[in-house]
């Protein structure tokens, strides 16, 4: 049976992981659509790093369970491995071996390795230059974009990628990012990148996944959210004008006029021009101004989280 | 092939993805840079070309035909269609609102000259 159909490469359900005495992961639900690009996003110490490891197999959880490839995560076969493609933070190399020798090594564990793509990647990821070099010897940057490079060249149908370039410049960290969203697009594979910069890995996710605090709290395609919040211009509005509207998440008022924050569309808009007898222009919001704005909204959101108990 | 779309994407932009893709081919399509029957590229070509998940693209081709911009053909490339303009789609959509009010008007043997001073009438009035 192949699983190439499968709908959602990464399903977790009711995940709970607890680690070094602490819960990391609450009960987190969670599905990651096949042949999109997820970025997972949220503060450091969210739990995004757990739980991209739990997604491949590195951690066994406390409760709950986390399936990849449609397969319980830490009981992965031979088979389903081999489609799988992960890079995280210790970007796990053989420190003693070349870069060559490194490049081998995983290529003769993969059946579907594809020595043209691994030819262009050593190209565009310039380590043409290092290729005997000990892998413990490169630098920070090169290293990581060794891992990338090992975790890409069979193709694989899912990539999980904790902070795939954190240690980029721009330049490269544009060129890094364009290979893995050619994966997507050339093959239809379906990755999960992590940041807590949410500017460093837009241009290739079309998906969101923010995680706070041991749940996932937003999971959206990008677009969807683009289109969901807007910035409000009130013309001619009376100082002292309140709202209640639930969907407005931020009121600011400068220099006689009012901005708004919302997550509404046209048909609210309307009704709020109507209620109050005021003009209003909307905009889009830029992704900077979204990002703060989904985290806040959680925040303002009543808490429905039980009081930990200490035993 | 090099696609004849020309189309930038601003991916930093609040302004979602398929919109401005949507929002372009349906200027260059008004402005005739893009002419009807011109082929579009596959959602894969496009995806590749521009840097943009193929379901993004396709996303917008279904908004570009709901939109009467383009024609999808099963098995086929996508091409632009023939565009209406602003004031003819607007006339097809009133022509489509009138069409029970000329039928009852026949229906109930009312002159062509009342029916008209009755729309006059209901056109002056307020509400």
């Amino acid at each position: 049976m192949t699983s190439q159909a499968l709908a959602h490469p990464v399903v977790a359900m009711g995940l709970t992981l607890k680690l070094g005495g602490g819960t990391v992961l609450r009960g987190l639900d969670w599905t990651v659509p096949a042949g999109t690009a997820t970025g997972l996003i949220g503060p450091n110490g969210s739990g995004k790093s757990t739980l991209i490891h739990a997604a491949m197999g590195l951690l066994v959880p406390s409760a709950g369970q986390c399936l990849t490839l449609g397969q319980e995560a830490c009981r992965l076969d031979d088979e389903h491995k081999g489609r799988l493609g992960f890079v995280d933070q210790k970007y796990r190399l053989l420190d003693w071996v070349s870069v060559e020798q490194q490049i081998r090594f995983v290529a003769k564990l993969q059946p579907r390795w594809d020595s043209a793509l691994e030819a262009r990647l050593i190209d565009a990821f310039q380590l043409g230059h290092q290729t005997r070099k000990a892998v413990e010897h490169l630098p920070q940057g090169e290293r990581q974009r060794l891992a990338v490079l090992v975790a890409l060249c069979h193709r694989p149908d899912l990539l999980l990628l904790d902070e795939p370039v954190s240690a980029q410049d721009p330049i490269f960290r544009a060129v890094v990012l364009e290979e893995i969203q050619r994966r997507v697009i050339e093959d239809g594979a379906t990755v999960v990148l992590s940041s807590h910069v949410l500017r460093d890995i837009e241009s290739c996710v079309d998906r969101l996944t923010m995680v706070e605090n041991g749940r996932v709290t937003t999971d959206e395609e990008l677009d969807t959210l683009k289109e969901q919040h807007q910035r409000w211009t009130l013309v001619g509005a009376p100082d002292e004008l309140a709202f209640d509207e639930p969907y407005i998440l931020n009121v600011e008022r400068k220099a006689g006029a009012m901005t708004l924050l919302v997550r509404a569309g046209e048909e609210e808009r309307r009704t709020l021009e109507k209620r109050h007898g005021v003009r209003i222009e909307a905009r889009h919001l830029g992704i900077d101004a979204l990002f703060p704005l989904l985290l806040n909204a959680q925040a303002a959101a009543p808490s429905d989280r039980p009081a930990e108990v200490q035993r | 092939m090099p696609s004849l779309l020309q189309i930038q994407i601003d991916r930093h932009s609040g302004v979602p993805v398929y919109r401005q893709l949507v929002d372009q081919v349906r200027f260059q399509a008004a402005a005739e840079t893009l002419a009807v029957g011109a082929e579009l590229p596959s959602t894969r070509a496009l995806g590749m070309e521009l840097g943009v998940n193929p379901m993004t693209i396709s996303k917008a081709y279904g908004e570009l035909e709901r939109l009467g911009v383009i024609e999808r053909r099963p098995g086929k490339p996508n091409v632009v269609a023939a565009q209406k303009s602003a004031a003819d789609a607007a006339d097809s959509e009133l022509r489509r609102a009138l069409r029970p009010a000329a039928t009852a008007i026949r229906q109930l043997g009312v002159p062509v000259e009342d029916a008209v001073n009755l729309l006059r009438d209901l056109l002056d009035s307020d509400d």
